[in-house]
């Protein structure tokens, strides 16, 4: 009783956030447990530990790799996607957010290009690629993203791109006008150019807002290329796993394996860029 | 550096917010600007900085038109306007950056204002981790840090308690005295002014016109419960009354 009372009220709220953690992960997984034993086709925890742990350490039946390596490979997609996207979205933000001229011309075109989900565009992203796949600067591209000349992978980091765009875009966007006006007030005081307030004032300021939408990014550009995967003409990837695993009939426990990989890399990327974000902030 | 106003009116969308403002503030004064809220001393502080462009006059800094002079002028303003991903150190550093001073020279510089305003203890922190009337000194240190000739003030102490703010007045004064700046200070509390100003200048409610031209006789440093100061703080405050009345 007594020790259990101790278990509730521990004085550390890191401790108890951790404790909470550990129950709430016991409670699914015997709920889980229940669950499997009520519907056949669902592997039970023991069936998939084991199956995780024969993926790591063997890898699967089809072409032999371990649940890493395809992670690693989606990884490798994503990063790609992610780094392109972060690299046009910023810039991009910070001039429809500061120039009224840009944002004018500009907002029409995202505002319409937003709503259509990134795996709309595999299909037309497969017409073009296999079009382009001939001309020089396909192959530049494709060369420089370490895609050799896979159509497949192209379109995977063209889907990431889209999926991580946006969110970056539109954070920046905001960021940049939401910054206190009276910042770069003070900066004309003190004679700064425009490029000096951009420089010094507009993306400092508007930091937290640019990492929010990096996270989220990320987080999109993760779940696109798990989808862009099963499409098809992919050699390698936890999308493309899932899927094998499901066109061998079965092999429901490999199925949630995968979904598993997916889903412990999306949550430590975001705690990642949650630490950076408070590493870099502690002004905020 | 003597400051000039001819005739500067500004409206907005058809408002007037100032009409034909006439005044001069000779080197190395401290005026001081009262008036009625939205009587347009904050868009007459911003004017004569560069910040917004009169409608109607001119602005001559040493007999010179505005523009060549711009990066001479400090500006303190009433919300601080610290950057909150600076530290203190680098806030007062900002104004040298600007001016392309070299990093260990503009470090010292930095330095020797955060000393001048007591929170050489301070450097490292930000913003967030500072009272209030800690945050406007780093205001007024960075604004000095350029050693601009004329130094505008819009409410400094506005946001502060009354303790802070006579604390801070008091710092200002003996600050003022020894740098010999050239100051233009709005407020809307009476006292202050009487207490830092070797003018007054009482502006009308909206549209903001010059109604007085106060200057005080009166030693410093100054007394707040001297008779002549008592007396004058009298007659302004009913001067003031007045426009707010007619403004209602
Ligand atoms: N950018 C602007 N656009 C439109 N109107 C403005 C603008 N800036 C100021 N005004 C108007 O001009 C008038 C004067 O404003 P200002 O801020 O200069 O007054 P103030 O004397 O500083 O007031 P307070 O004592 O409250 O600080 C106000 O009526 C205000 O609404
Ligand atoms: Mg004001």
């Amino acid at each position: 009783m007594k020790s259990s009372y101790y278990f509730w009220t521990d004085i550390s709220p890191k401790w108890r956030e951790r404790k909470f953690r550990v129950v709430s992960l016991v409670i699914f997984i015997v709920l889980w447990y229940v669950l499997s034993l009520w519907i056949r086709e669902l592997p039970t925890p023991v069936e998939t530990a084991t199956t995780f742990y024969q993926l790591i350490t063997v890898g699967e039946p089809i072409l032999g790799r371990t649940l890493q390596e395809h992670t690693l490979a989606s990884i490798k997609i994503v990063l790609k996607g992610f780094i392109i996207g972060t690299v046009i979205a910023i810039p991009l933000g910070i001039i429809i957010g500061r120039y009224k001229l840009a944002e004018n011309l500009l907002n029409f075109i995202v505002e319409t290009f937003r709503p259509i989900p990134p795996l709309a565009w595999i299909p037309l992203g497969f017409v073009l690629f296999r079009g382009l796949k001939e001309t020089g600067w396909f192959q530049i591209i494709s060369h420089l993203l370490g895609l050799g000349t896979s159509v497949a992978a192209m379109v995977q980091v063209f889907v990431v791109f889209v999926g991580a765009f946006f969110p970056i875009l539109l954070n920046t966007i905001q960021g940049v006008k939401a910054v206190n006006p009276i910042y770069i007030d003070v900066a004309r005081t003190f004679g700064a150019t425009e490029r000096e307030i951009v420089w010094k004032i507009v993306i400092p300021a508007s930091f937290p807002n640019i990492i929010t939408g990096i996270r989220v990014g990320l987080g999109v550009g993760w779940m696109c290329v798990v989808a862009a995967e099963m499409i098809g003409g992919s050699s390698s990837g936890v999308g493309l796993f899932i899927w094998d695993m499901y066109s061998i009939g079965g092999g429901s426990a490999e199925i949630v394996c995968g979904m598993i990989a997916i889903g412990l890399v999306g949550y430590i990327m975001n705690e990642v860029l949650l630490f950076v974000q408070r590493r870099v902030f502690k002004w905020s | 550096m003597e400051l000039t106003l001819k005739n500067i009116t500004k409206t907005f969308d058809g408002f007037v917010a100032l009409e034909n403002i006439t005044f001069t503030v000779k080197e190395g004064e401290f005026v001081c600007i009262v008036g009625p809220s939205g009587c347009g001393k904050t868009t007459l502080l911003r004017i004569i900085a560069g910040l917004e462009e009169p409608t109607k006059g001119e602005i001559l800094l040493d007999g010179e038109p505005l523009s060549h002079h711009e990066r001479d002028i400090g500006f303190v303003f009433q919300e601080y306007g610290l950057f909150p991903w600076r530290n203190v150190l680098r806030n007062v550093e900002f104004g040298l950056e600007i001016r392309g001073i070299p990093k260990e020279e503009r470090t010292r510089i930095a330095k020797k204002y955060i000393e001048m305003v007591g929170l050489s203890k301070f450097e490292r922190n930000y913003p967030h981790e500072l009272s209030g009337g800690m945050k406007q000194r780093v205001g007024i240190a960075r604004a000095l840090a350029v050693n601009p000739k004329l130094l505008l003030m819009d409410e400094p102490f506005g946001a502060l308690d009354a303790q802070m703010r006579n604390i801070l007045q008091e710092e200002l004064a003996n600050l003022w005295m020894k740098e010999k700046k050239t100051v233009l200070y709005v407020t809307h509390n009476v006292d202050e002014a009487i207490f830092l100003g070797d003018r007054i200048l009482l502006m009308t409610a909206s549209p903001g016109r010059i109604k007085e031209d106060i200057t005080l006789e009166l030693p410093r440093p100054r007394d707040r419960a001297s008779p002549e100061a008592t007396a004058l703080r009298k007659r302004i405050l009913e001067t003031l009354r007045e426009e707010i009345i007619k403004s209602l």
